[in-house]
């Protein structure tokens, strides 16, 4: 079976069969349009750590039926659990790994790891927690008081 | 290897995909975060309406009126859908008509290039819906709509009315669905006869009076509406400011609004009112500059006034509104195309 090979932004050079990383879009148009098998594809966006994790994800999927263009609702934990066992990661690698998915299209991956990140939104508590999750700075866009202020209005709609 | 968080911050469209699998209840914890986290929860959750004058491509060229909700919306279908099936059971829409605060009926000009050939246009010019020549900034703080002149049969509404009282507004978004297509042929030849490469759309398919009502009825605490471009009787204008109580931005810049229909900002927006945007509707003696005197002594919390392209108001009467105002309120002016 042919093989692709792959270097990751650290130079590790990975080599995979072209069954298993056809999942990802990127690589399966870049394989078939330029036709080109031996020249290892640099991933310059993917470190090594990542992509172990990505391929993964390719090893539980292979056998997968293509996914359906229109994609289907699913709750936000209803996945199978090889995938709930192989998103158990630190929520920085999962940030990477998203980032991934998406650079190399693997819409599967890119499904579970967004529901899996909205789950952690769910767990968190308050803003102050998805605030230290996502490492997103505190803006003087409103103070604290309009933000307890804008939270009750919206919590008296909503009921 | 890693650091406890994530190294750069994930881009705003991995948190728009995240962000609409998060459940709804959660989507107010996640508005408080950020700037653009809020932008895009409310966004999910339905806090502002915004027509848009594009046609999709997929789109039936025999369906002129296409009803076309924000994008990324998922969680309303388009209602064009949503009357027949998957319609949202009255008990959930008026929670969500509380949640919207601005409208936006979507028919602004765009200020393209080539609008400079529409100018020597042969018909009078109130017919002509627009003054090509909106400034850049009057737009600036929402994405320009393409108004082509091949998209000119498309008008849209917001798709909260169908939402709200699918059997009263549909007849009545029927009626105007019904009017541009009559009148699409015979557009189309008139202009090709003419060669007018008009980037606007026909008044006929701006008329949105018939969904004012609905608006004053069903949204009273909206707090932004525009009615860029769009074609309003002075009744269901009244009707419209009479209801809404909280209003605080509006938008009537390049409406057919008389000075029936401007006299009643004085009337009714006499408070809360911030924002106020005329442009385009003080000139060829349409209207009479007493009313913007009349809008400067009246509405106490106007602080801005939006006055491009209003070659009718001139700088004495700035003086005076200014004076009224005790210099309260802010004229933002600019060149006139004639």
């Amino acid at each position: 079976m042919a093989s692709v090979k792959l270097t990751t932004s650290d130079d590790k050079e990975y080599t995979l069969d072209r069954e298993l990383i056809f999942q990802s879009n990127l690589i399966k148009n870049m394989v078939t349009d330029l036709d080109v098998f031996d020249a290892p594809i640099p991933l310059p966006n993917v470190t090594s750590s990542t992509l172990d994790i990505v391929i993964k994800y390719l090893k539980i999927h292979k056998d997968d039926p293509p996914p359906p263009d229109k994609p289907i609702e699913k709750a936000v934990d209803d996945m199978i659990d090889e995938d709930k066992e192989l998103m158990k990661l630190e929520f920085n690698i999962m940030a990477d790994v998203i980032l991934a998915a998406n650079y190399l299209d693997i819409p599967g991956l890119l499904d579970i790891g967004c529901r899996t990140v909205a789950w952690h939104i769910k767990q968190c508590k308050d803003y102050h927690e998805i605030r230290e999750k996502f490492n997103i700075p505190k803006e003087l866009w409103r103070s604290e008081e309009e933000i307890a202020e804008m939270k009750k209005e919206l919590n008296g709609i909503l009921g | 290897m890693h650091s406890k968080r994530p190294t750069k911050p994930l881009p705003n469209e991995l948190i728009e995909l995240i962000l609409k699998k998060v459940p709804k209840s959660k989507l107010v914890d996640t508005m408080c975060v950020s700037k653009s986290w809020h932008a895009t929860s409310s966004e999910n959750m339905g806090c502002s309406r915004r027509g848009t004058s594009s046609r999709p491509a997929s789109a039936s060229r025999h369906s002129p009126l296409k009803l076309s909700p924000t994008k990324h919306d998922n969680s309303m279908p388009p209602p064009v859908v949503l009357r027949r099936r998957n319609s949202l059971r009255s008990h959930t829409v008026a929670p969500m008509a509380k949640l919207i605060k601005s409208l936006d009926f979507g028919l602004a000009p765009n200020p393209i290039a080539k609008v400079e050939h529409s100018l020597p246009s042969k018909k009078p010019i109130l017919s002509t819906p627009k003054t090509p020549s909106l400034p850049l900034s009057a737009l600036s703080l929402e994405s320009p709509i393409p108004f082509g002149s091949e998209r000119r049969m498309s008008t849209t509404v917001p798709p909260k009315h169908t939402q709200s009282s699918p059997s009263s507004s549909n007849s009545k978004l029927e009626n105007i669905r019904e009017k541009p297509s009559l009148h699409i042929e015979t557009e189309i030849q008139v202009f090709k006869k003419e060669e007018l490469k008009s980037p606007y759309g026909s008044w006929s398919h701006r008329f949105v009076s018939p969904l004012l009502p609905l608006v004053a009825q069903l949204i009273p605490h909206l707090k932004e509406i525009s009615l860029k471009g769009c074609h309003v009787n002075a009744s269901d204008f009244t009707i419209l400011l009479e209801s809404l109580t909280q209003l605080e931005k509006l938008d009537v810049s390049y409406s057919t609004l008389k000075t029936q229909g401007l006299s009643q900002i004085s009337r009714f927006c006499r408070h809360k009112l911030v924002h106020l945007d005329i442009s385009g509707i003080f000139k060829l003696g349409r209207n009479k500059s007493d009313t913007i005197l009349d809008i400067s002594a009246y509405c106490t919390g106007l602080t801005k006034i939006v006055a491009f392209d209003c070659p009718e108001i001139f700088d004495d009467i700035l003086e005076d509104c200014k004076a009224l105002s005790q210099n309260r309120i802010e004229f933002v002016t600019g060149p006139s195309t004639e």
